[in-house]
């Protein structure tokens, strides 16, 4: 037992963990000992890190699958993904908050809070057992409760206090659930319960596996329990929120991913329909409300609730098709690109909470404008972009996983979303490019234009039609 | 018949009795009331009493050295059979802890005057 728990416990194997760690820890040492208009260093530190991190797990790729620390920790292709993504995101999302933090009296915490979360997230979805999986929803959420409240204004202490009564409610619903499926297996590694679940008394695993998927369907905003998403996303600076709606989905998704395809996978209950349900509402919902909104921020906010219906939907056909774990793959990454490209653009106007206050503020930025439509068109799933790559494959996905109602519903869907995209769109091209021929100065309400996000904003637009193009060459990478 | 009166009459007793016992022994003649209930006596001390809010500080401390003793609990028991990798995983989380000190005391949490 010794012999064999010695062998698969190599602290290597971890290497791009221990390295979010370690530039979460250095970060917080240096910053310590850093004058407040310094602090740029701790962002480089911290970035530096969260970049060898995710260099450390493009490397680890090339490995074969493997279960480490006592079959607690599994690397795959989902946790490689999910770690390059989280780590590159985590990267972005930091350089897009200096344009907030650069000389906040805490920006060096705020960083290593980001840090602390991008390592929940990843551990989230490298978990392959259960009170790992208890753990990990702590250590992703705690930092963000944090987060969410950093400006502390009184916004910010609602989405704040919201947030964690409903991650308090959920965690405690999460760890019955966890309890109920131990007690039902008699242990928490996701091999041995995908061989005892069969078996077990089934109201206990139906309750164990609702409890669990409650708290990833919390942690990624999905709809029983979306109601914290357009609060705090509204409520807290939107450079946070581009990292609360990004990050802890990535993790989120991948762990719920695992679980269906998993333990959760030979049980006597219909578990697909249940997560195929989930993933139709977060869809339907999400973009229900988002037609109505007029609040650049609670519009994104009701958007990432109806993306994480189409990530549901790869997760309802989990294990049931063999085209999922790529589709998980190239919509992870997309999303993550995307979704932190439109918070970006949120971000240069931070000052513009309305759709109209946004668009006066971009009268003479074209170029602005026009990453702006390739990010909310990629939102759609555009052809030339990644989302649109990503959604090719989960469609596929869920065909071939013979759900086929929910195949329909999705393009339906997909269909509908265009409309709220171009509420934003449509105001802002016309005041970009037909505007233009105003004098300067007459607009006494334009806000200014932040430069850091907007070329986030560029960047993001220009990678997501690059990982949309280079989708095949991404795929061949992680296979 | 006779057995339930007296079982009747041996529950009155018990009951009268437990009221005598309390009459015979009980401290003040009206039980206290608007006060905090501190088990049948007086309170000494206010019920709100005020703290200065650096103990919150040092409760959070508190904390760090509490889930270091959870942890090396189970860990003393069975460091001697797992050797070298355990003592050096213990110091790294010590460690880890321990930055956790130096951000409280940084922050001049310690500072008492």
């Amino acid at each position: 037992m010794t012999g064999m728990e010695a062998m698969s416990a190599n602290p290597l194997d971890l290497l791009p963990e221990i390295l979010l760690l370690f530039g979460a820890v250095a970060g917080l040492l240096l910053g310590l000992w850093t004058p407040r208009g310094r602090q740029a260093r701790v962002r480089t530190v911290i970035v530096v890190a969260a970049l060898g991190s995710a260099l450390a797990a493009a490397i680890d790729l090339a490995q074969p699958d493997k279960a480490v620390f006592d079959d607690s920790w599994m690397i795959d292709t989902t946790t490689g993904v999910v770690r390059i993504t989280v780590a590159l995101a985590t990267a972005t999302a930091v350089l897009l908050a200096s344009s907030w933090l650069s000389g906040h009296p805490r920006e060096t915490e705020a960083y290593v809070l980001m840090m602390l979360a991008a390592l929940g997230a990843i551990a989230l979805a490298a978990s392959n057992d259960l009170l790992m999986l208890a753990a990990s929803y702590l250590l992703a959420s705690i930092p963000l409760y944090a987060l969410a409240g950093f400006a502390k204004d009184s916004r910010g202490v609602e989405a704040t206090l919201k947030y964690y009564l409903m991650g308090a409610l959920v965690g405690v619903l999460m760890l019955v659930g966890i309890a109920a499926l131990m007690l039902a297996a008699g242990t928490g590694n996701y091999r041995e319960l995908a061989a005892a679940l069969p078996q077990a008394p089934t109201p206990l695993v139906a309750l164990g596996i609702i409890g669990v998927l409650a708290g990833m369907a919390f942690k990624a905003g999905a709809v029983p329990v979306h109601f914290w998403v357009p609060d705090v996303t509204a409520g807290t600076t939107p450079v946070m929120a581009a990292f609360i709606t990004t990050i802890p989905k990535l993790g989120a998704v991948a762990a719920a991913f695992r679980l269906v395809a998993e333990p959760f996978a030979q049980v006597s209950l219909d578990v697909p329909l249940l997560v195929a349900v989930i993933a139709a509402a977060s869809m339907t919902l999400g973009n229900l409300a988002a037609f109505q909104q007029t609040e650049v921020l609670r519009l994104l906010a009701y958007s990432t609730v109806s993306q994480v219906g189409y990530m549901f939907m790869v997760v309802a056909v989990a294990g049931h098709s063999v085209y999922t774990v790529p589709a998980l793959s190239i919509y992870l990454a997309a999303y993550a690109v995307t979704n932190l490209g439109a918070f970006a653009a949120a971000s240069a106007l931070p000052k513009a909470g309305q759709i109209e206050q946004w668009a006066n503020g971009v009268r003479w930025r074209p170029w602005l404008v026009l990453s702006l439509t390739v990010v909310l068109l990629g939102l759609v799933g555009t052809p030339p972009t990644a989302v649109f790559v990503g959604k090719l494959a989960i469609f596929t996905a869920t065909a071939d996983g013979n759900l086929i109602w929910l195949f329909v519903l999705a393009a339906v869907n997909t269909i509908a979303s265009l409309f709220y995209y171009l509420r934003w769109i449509a105001p802002a091209a016309r005041a970009a490019f037909a505007g233009s021929d105003r004098q300067a100065g007459t607009d006494s309400t334009s806000v200014p234009v932040l430069a850091a996000p907007a070329v986030t904003v560029h960047a993001t637009a220009i990678a997501s039609v690059l990982l949309g193009i280079g989708a095949g060459l991404w795929l061949a990478v992680i296979a | 018949m006779a057995a339930v009166v007296s079982l009747l009459v041996a529950v009155l007793a018990l009951i009268l009795g437990l009221y005598g016992v309390s009459m015979a022994f009980r401290i003040a003649r009206k039980p206290v009331d608007v006060l905090p209930y501190e088990s049948g006596s007086l309170p000494q001390q206010h019920a709100f009493s005020r703290y200065h809010v650096r103990w919150y500080a040092v409760t959070l401390l508190f904390l760090a050295f509490d889930m270091e003793m959870i942890f090396m609990y189970p860990w003393a028991v069975v460091v001697a059979d797992m050797g070298a990798s355990a003592v050096i995983e213990m110091f790294g989380f010590l460690a880890i802890l321990f930055v956790g000190v130096i951000y409280v005391w940084r922050e001049g949490a310690l500072r008492w005057s």
